[in-house]
């Protein structure tokens, strides 16, 4: 009981802090990316069904796994903003928002690269597909909700409410969509898991730690940024270093 | 002053919706004249074949729906925002929540209701065989007060921002998705219920509603956000 | 394995290649847009700082 968890939750403490945990993440996200990568390409064996295809796997599963969980955690600290009424939840979605929306985009876009060799074509309207693109969508609404609106603290709220209610929104698209997919054209592209090599398991966990460790440290940035935006005229802020020469 | 019950309120923003709705016909035919032009335009785009015209024809004018119900969606509360009743109706002692649905149903009379009527007589156009027309007919008496309700939220939300019509869109839209995916899905070629979907929709439904009359009793009033109760919707 | 054969990828180079190279430009245009952001924040608050001073 002995750490003050509130004290963390104010803009002008977490600024350092966040500034400090920058640089850890950073590096040891350099450090994954590359020991996956090596993993990836030269320890992983060439599939027996799908030749070297199959090594998209190794960015596309982080990307999807990402930025699905990303969403999650954006909606989670919009409704703590919104309940709690802490400044800095509220901050931390909107840090979080574009990182997202780019991970939504490079797993549509690694998934068609896969696609179009494996299936032979670069996009079906597979559930999983159709639910990452609306995912995608509900992204750039937050943003540009949040974006459309001048005061931040109803910009706060107003986009809270939208990630509310599209995490709630989530699970049923994706079932809608299979649903109509399968009465509609039968389950015509199923992935089907053959069991994976080691190598392969530690490769993609690899990468995903990597880009997880990525998207916390490059949030943190953005947050940062949000908070001096945000506090311009707190006198802590003028105290900066930073800011001061 | 006497009392007014939940339900005399609710007839009342009714009454006092589809009243002004009728001194500005112009705006409801407006967007029936688009949703009957959006259905016709894709005969003209694909080609007359009638085979797959009637194949297409449920998701032509569900689509079309959909789109003609996100035109309406700017007007349920903008004009009640500009001259500030909106306001005055945020001081009625009785709840929010019953306010804002009486805005809803009465913006579902007036923008989805027509469509409803209408959609039959573009179904005819698509060569739609008789007990199609009536599945299509359920399903969009079922669907478009779910598009209304789900819109809704959008319009509270985008309230006086610029650009607010085509943000309403961006917002909407992915969320109507499920709507749209049953609601076509339905009255393609079976014609049959599936045993699943039911309990789907009447959850969409509650949910809808749930957040969507929360989100109004919030969006519409910047001013006067920390007076709400969060914690008896959460 | 020589290194042109490790870059052909038994003919699937452009698929592969091209899901890396756009995550590798994603994640280093994100990167540099984070950077460029502080440094214009940063930017506006010395210029706030210094009308401040010139009014005092």
């Amino acid at each position: 009981m002995a750490i003050n968890w509130f004290k963390y939750s104010s803009p002008s403490t977490f600024y350092g802090v966040a500034g400090k945990m920058v640089p850890w993440f950073a590096w040891s996200a350099a450090i994954l990316f590359v020991v996956g990568l090596y993993i990836s390409f030269f320890v992983a064996p060439t599939d027996i069904q799908q030749s070297e295809a199959y090594r998209i796997m190794f960015i596309h599963v982080p990307a999807s796994i990402l930025s699905m969980f990303i969403y999650l955690v954006m909606a989670g600290y919009a409704a703590l903003g919104l309940i709690f009424n802490t400044r800095l939840s509220s901050m931390m979605a909107s840090a979080l928002a574009p990182t997202g929306a780019l991970l939504a985009f490079l797993s549509l876009w690694t998934g068609a690269l896969w696609g179009k060799p494996m299936w032979g074509a670069w996009w079906v309207w597979d559930a999983r597909l159709t639910s990452e693109l609306i995912l995608l969508f509900l992204y750039l609404g937050f943003i540009a909700l949040h974006a459309s609106i001048d005061d931040p603290r109803r910009a706060d709220r107003a986009s809270a409410l939208l990630a509310i209610i599209g995490s709630v929104n989530v699970p049923i698209i994706y079932f809608s969509v299979q649903w109509w997919n399968t009465l509609h054209q039968g389950a015509s592209v199923k992935f089907t898991g053959t069991s994976m090599h080691v190598a392969m398991q530690q490769g993609m966990y690899t990468m995903m730690l990597a880009v997880w460790l990525y998207a916390i440290a490059v949030s943190l940035l953005r947050v940062r940024c949000i908070i001096l935006e945000r506090e311009c005229k707190a006198q802590w802020v003028s105290e900066l270093t930073e800011v001061r020469r | 002053m006497n009392k007014l019950s939940l339900l005399g309120l609710l007839s009342l923003v009714i009454r006092r919706d589809l009243v002004l709705a009728m001194r500005r016909r112009a705006d409801v035919l407006t967007t029936l004249i688009f949703f009957v032009i959006v259905v016709s335009l894709f005969p003209l785009g694909v080609g007359p074949e009638m085979d797959m015209l009637r194949k297409m024809a449920p998701g032509v004018v569900w689509v079309a729906a959909l789109l003609a119900s996100m035109l309406s969606l700017g007007r349920m509360f903008s004009a009640d925002y500009l001259d500030g009743t909106l306001e005055q109706m945020m001081l009625v002692p009785q709840s929010l929540s019953v306010l804002v649905l009486a805005k809803i149903l009465a913006h579902w009379m007036v923008s989805g209701l027509p469509l409803v009527i209408m959609a039959p007589v573009l179904g005819l156009q698509f060569d739609m065989p008789t007990q199609a027309l009536w599945v299509l007919i359920a399903a969009l008496l079922l669907g478009t007060p779910i598009l209304s309700m789900i819109g809704a939220v959008g319009a509270a939300l985008t309230l006086g921002l610029r650009g607010g019509g085509a943000l309403v869109s961006l917002l909407v839209l992915p969320l109507c998705i499920p709507v749209l995916v049953f609601g076509a899905g339905r009255s393609g070629s079976r014609c049959k219920w599936h045993k699943r979907e039911l309990p789907l929709i009447v959850a969409r439904r509650a949910t809808g509603d749930g957040i969507g009359i929360y989100a109004m009793g919030y969006g519409p009033r910047p001013a006067y956000f920390d007076r709400i109760k969060h914690i008896v919707y959460f | 394995m020589n290194w042109s054969e490790f870059f052909a990828m038994k003919g699937y180079a452009w698929y592969i290649w091209g899901s890396y190279g756009m995550a590798l430009l994603i994640f280093i245009v994100e990167i540099i847009m984070v950077r460029h952001r502080r440094i214009l924040t940063l930017q506006q608050l010395h210029l706030m700082r210094n009308a401040e001073d010139d009014m005092t």
